[in-house]
């Protein structure tokens, strides 16, 4: 087992909890589908997820470069 | 195209191999194709092929950055089967099956498509009970499919532990007779050969950095490392590299590059004549022709452009493959590669035009991308002549992620790591 699990990509979940039409938007679910569904999915700097599950037990966000895999300076 | 035959191999042999012709042309590409395909893989090569054979469109060229079959085609575990639950997928993966079957004819090419079975191993009550739900759908659905009892695995698999002590015993299985694997070199080699001898120009060392664009925003083209190549419709057939080519083009996809990891063993004597999968233990193994044990396992987990992986997944491949075959334990792993794959969000592929006019998308492969070549390259020969999508791909469109028409075998949602 993995000390460290990966939680995704830091995405913003939208502001509002319902189905809003929203400036912008060609129908009123847009903005979850693109939350639930769309990622920039970089070659290079990713703001994601981790979970340290087998000590702590606390989520935390991350820079990590996913061309090198390194993890960079400062949270997401 | 000279015709590749047993008389043309005892003609060349009298004259010590060594009037043997270039498989395929080295042009230099023209300024303008009616139709430039994005990737030299199995897949780019594939609908190249089909845009001439079945359309009569051959003013194509096909772009790949580095070399014909470099990437993913090269880098999987040549693994074909139809074996899948859901109606649209085994609709398409058994299509492409029955390309598989005639290819090697078709091409003048051999694929080494050797139909050895396919076996997935169920260890648990829950793991069997769901393996005979898929052979029954595959059943449905006109594909082969047999459960196979423990005494029916130990003739088949002599090497496999079927021990009641085992760390996780084995209780059944679902066999695919007519699964297998193939040569995945030739495959792209056999389709950039035919797509070749019908006047598709093959450019290698060729990488595109941008799109092309008219006034009112459609894709006329593509910025390359060789200039700037103009085309009525570009598609892209880049898995691992389709949401950066997207992005060039002001796309989000609802796709995410993971790397997948494999590794091949020293050669042995033939010890398993099937392709044997196991779920529970995440583990894909067969024997190669020249004896090596092939195996891969699960994605490494986070996303990654990388194309190398981290050794604790290969441990864990070695080790499930130790608990299947005990005997196999002093075997030296002799190496081990890594592709990055198109994770989609949930975890079946794409076919379809994207939201630009003149760009399209064959991409989102996962782990199913090399079984899926002949009819990848089928369906999107097919749509990219006609506009229209291919009857066994019009379920993989983009648009089935906000219509709620998703295609996810496993059921595990929109966590592309988990498929």
């Amino acid at each position: 087992m993995a000390e460290f699990t990966y939680g995704g990509s830091a995405v913003q979940r939208p502001q509002s909890d319902t189905l809003d039409e929203q400036e912008g938007s060609d129908w009123p679910g847009a903005e979850w589908n693109a939350f639930i569904y769309e990622r920039d999915n970089p070659s290079g700097p990713h703001a994601e997820m981790w979970f340290h599950g087998a000590a702590c037990r606390t989520w935390f966000s991350l820079m990590r470069d996913t061309a090198t895999h390194q993890c960079l300076d400062g949270a997401a | 195209m000279k015709g590749y035959s047993g008389l043309a191999l005892f003609r060349n042999a009298l004259s010590g191999h060594r009037n043997w012709r270039p498989a395929w042309r080295e042009p230099a590409p023209r300024s303008r194709y009616d139709i430039v395909i994005v990737g030299g893989g199995g897949h780019g090569l594939a609908t190249a092929y089909y845009l001439a054979k079945n359309h009569g469109i051959t003013d194509v060229a096909v772009l790949e950055r580095g070399w014909l079959g470099g990437g993913n085609t090269g880098r999987n575990t040549a693994i074909v089967r139809s074996s899948y639950l859901l109606d649209a997928n085994a609709g398409f993966y058994e299509f492409s099956m029955k390309l598989w079957e005639g290819l090697s004819e078709d091409l003048n090419y051999n694929v080494m498509f050797s139909q050895r079975g396919m076996v997935n191993l169920a260890h648990s009550n829950a793991d069997l009970t769901g393996l005979l739900r898929r052979g029954n759908a595959m059943r449905l659905n006109g594909i082969d499919a047999r459960a196979l009892t423990v005494a029916e695995l130990a003739t088949l698999m002599p090497g496999l532990d079927l021990s009641p002590s085992a760390r996780l015993p084995i209780l059944g299985g679902l066999m695919q007779p007519r699964g297998g694997i193939a040569r995945h070199d030739a495959v792209a080699w056999g389709y950039a050969r035919a797509a070749d001898a019908r006047g598709v120009d093959l450019v290698q060392d060729c990488e595109v950095t941008g799109f092309l664009r008219s006034p009112t925003g459609r894709v006329t083209g593509v910025e390359t490392a060789h200039g700037r190549i103009g085309a009525d419709k570009v598609l892209l057939a880049v898995s691992g590299d389709s949401s950066r080519l997207a992005a060039m083009a002001g796309l989000r996809l609802p796709i995410e590059t993971h790397t997948l990891q494999a590794l091949v063993s020293e050669p042995v004597k033939p010890m398993l004549n099937v392709a044997a999968v196991s779920g529970a233990l995440h583990i894909y193994i067969n024997q190669s022709d020249k004896g090596e044990l092939v195996m891969g396992g699960d994605l490494d987990g986070c996303n990654s452009y990388a194309r190398r992986g981290s050794l604790h997944v290969l441990d864990h491949v070695v080790q499930s493959a130790v608990a299947l075959f005990p005997e196999i334990s002093r075997l030296r792993m002799m190496r081990s590669w890594a592709g990055a794959v198109d994770m989609t969000m949930d975890g079946s592929p794409i076919m379809d035009r994207l939201p630009v006019d003149g760009l399209y998308l064959d991409g989102g492969w996962c782990y199913g991308g090399f079984k899926a070549t002949p009819a990848a390259g089928w369906a999107m020969a097919h749509l990219l002549a006609t506009d229209e999508p291919h009857p066994v791909a019009r379920h993989h469109g983009l648009d089935r992620f906000s219509r709620g028409a998703l295609l996810d075998e496993r059921g595990s949602g929109s966590s592309p790591w988990m498929h």
